[in-house]
């Protein structure tokens, strides 16, 4: 008795849900696209709120509802059927999907930010079929990077423009500059092989700090101090820092003390770069 | 004295050091140079305002934040891109990396000092500095974020027609 009428119940199932498993796994592999979406957002630098003004514009163009909960590691995504479904679709509604993910970690990308932003906007505009709007996304993420000498040599001639602004001397100009491209090189190869990031700005700015030192030990500069102190700045995380305290003022106060957190990190481990070479010159910088 | 030179100097080495310090995030190639003229521009109104009206560091930061964030929903309404492209460089050479810093090595200092006196000193230099620090970030992004909270509607549509998708249609009002 059992065993056939679940056979009938099941049969009958899925002549009721044909169109609900197709709808199911239009809405599965919506979250995934959604997933991977606002996981890279929260690598590249965007602010809280505008990830989540992202996700829910692109699940509302598809129908959906969404909610979302933000980590700094992980992130929680559940897409319900929208309004709209439920007038169309009465009981053979498809329940709600979740899927709990960690983020994919990113470097910081201006460009990624901006193409996402409008990426969305345009799947609110042209309401392209999910496989297309993903194509596009794969397309933003391939795009390439600037060359990794040129934001060498550019970081390299911002921080020696910072030293003047610090008024540092024409030497201590230079050494600056010198200094940030070893430190920053140092950074970009540790970078490459996947070293922890705080071991990677402590040691970055323990090559610049003492690079700087070295050349000032030449007593060239008058103001070997500039040199010293502004050597490292090019480490400082402005944008993750710029980052918190927007979120904080936009009331996502648990992402923006995490990512302030971090950023507090990076600075600590930077400092303990510099205080090495403090004490291996006895420098008397404060 | 300070003349108008010393004005576009600190302007131009401002926008030196915001273009080279955006380009480690990556920025898109065409809002190089606009994002340095807005760095050059906040930076010289902040040398401005603390040179000739003796301003306060603090209240100095929060003022050209302000123009800051305006100049960058003005840019984001032209070029169509996100504002924060513009203004997130601009306040780069405004982070107040070295006070931070400094406060940090204080504290070192402080725990190898040897006098009672020279304890003090370093505590004092920790607490002045790291106030200092915390407040001028804090002044910046609040400067940055009034600008955003008022044109908000339009803040979040500006990136829209960034890539100009050319038939997109302007009809939703969110």
């Amino acid at each position: 008795m059992s065993k056939s009428s679940t056979a009938l119940t099941s049969q009958a199932q899925a002549a009721d849900n044909n169109h609900g498993s197709a709808e199911r796994k239009r809405m599965e592999s919506l979250l995934f696209f959604l997933q991977n979406y606002t996981s890279i957002q929260m690598g590249i630098g965007v602010q809280t709120s505008r990830i989540i003004r992202n996700s829910t514009r692109i699940a509302k163009a598809y129908g959906y509802r969404l909610s979302l909960m933000m980590f700094q590691r992980s992130l929680t995504i559940t897409l319900m059927p929208g309004d709209k479904l439920d007038e169309k679709n009465g009981y053979n509604l498809p329940p709600s999907r979740t899927v709990v993910g960690r983020h994919v970690s990113q470097s910081l990308n201006f460009r990624m930010n901006a193409e996402l932003s409008a990426l969305s906007w345009y799947i609110e505009a042209e309401r392209p079929s999910i496989e297309e709007a993903e194509e596009k996304f794969e397309e933003i993420i391939a795009h390439k990077k600037l060359h990794p000498m040129v934001v060498l040599l550019l970081v390299g001639i911002a921080n020696a423009a910072f030293c003047r602004l610090f008024a540092g001397d024409l030497m201590a100009v230079i050494f600056c500059f010198v200094a940030t491209l070893c430190g920053f090189f140092c950074r970009q190869q540790l970078q490459l092989r996947h070293f922890n990031h705080l071991f990677v700005f402590c040691s970055a700015s323990f090559v610049a700090s003492f690079v700087a030192a070295l050349l000032c030990k030449t007593g060239l500069s008058l103001t070997p101090e500039a040199a010293i102190g502004t050597s490292v700045l090019f480490l400082i995380p402005g944008v993750p820092l710029i980052n918190s305290m927007l979120d904080l003022l936009d009331g996502y106060v648990l992402n923006g003390i995490s990512r302030l957190l971090n950023a507090m990190m990076l600075i600590i481990s930077l400092t303990i770069g510099v205080s090495v070479t403090i004490l291996l010159f006895h420098l008397q910088i404060i | 004295m300070i003349t108008a030179t010393d004005f576009l100097i600190d302007g131009f080495l401002a926008a030196v050091a915001a273009i080279g310090f955006a380009a480690i995030s990556n920025p898109p190639k065409k809002i190089f140079l606009l994002c340095g003229f807005v760095a050059a521009i906040g930076h010289s109104f902040r040398f401005l305002l603390i040179s000739t009206l003796h301003m306060d560091i603090v209240v100095a930061s929060f003022l050209s934040a302000l123009l800051i964030g305006l100049l960058g929903v003005l840019f984001a309404y032209l070029v169509h891109c996100p504002s924060e492209l513009f203004s997130y460089p601009a306040l780069l050479p405004m982070i107040p990396g070295r006070i931070g810093y400094s406060a940090l090595l204080g504290l070192i200092k402080y725990l190898n000092a040897e006098s009672q006196s020279d304890h003090l000193y370093y505590l004092n230099l920790v607490a002045y500095n790291g106030i200092k620090a915390v407040l001028i970030l804090f002044a910046l992004c609040l400067g940055l974020a009034i600008p955003l909270f008022i044109f908000y509607r339009q803040s979040f549509k500006m990136s829209r027609e960034y890539k100009s998708t050319s038939s997109v249609p302007t009809t939703r009002d969110r």
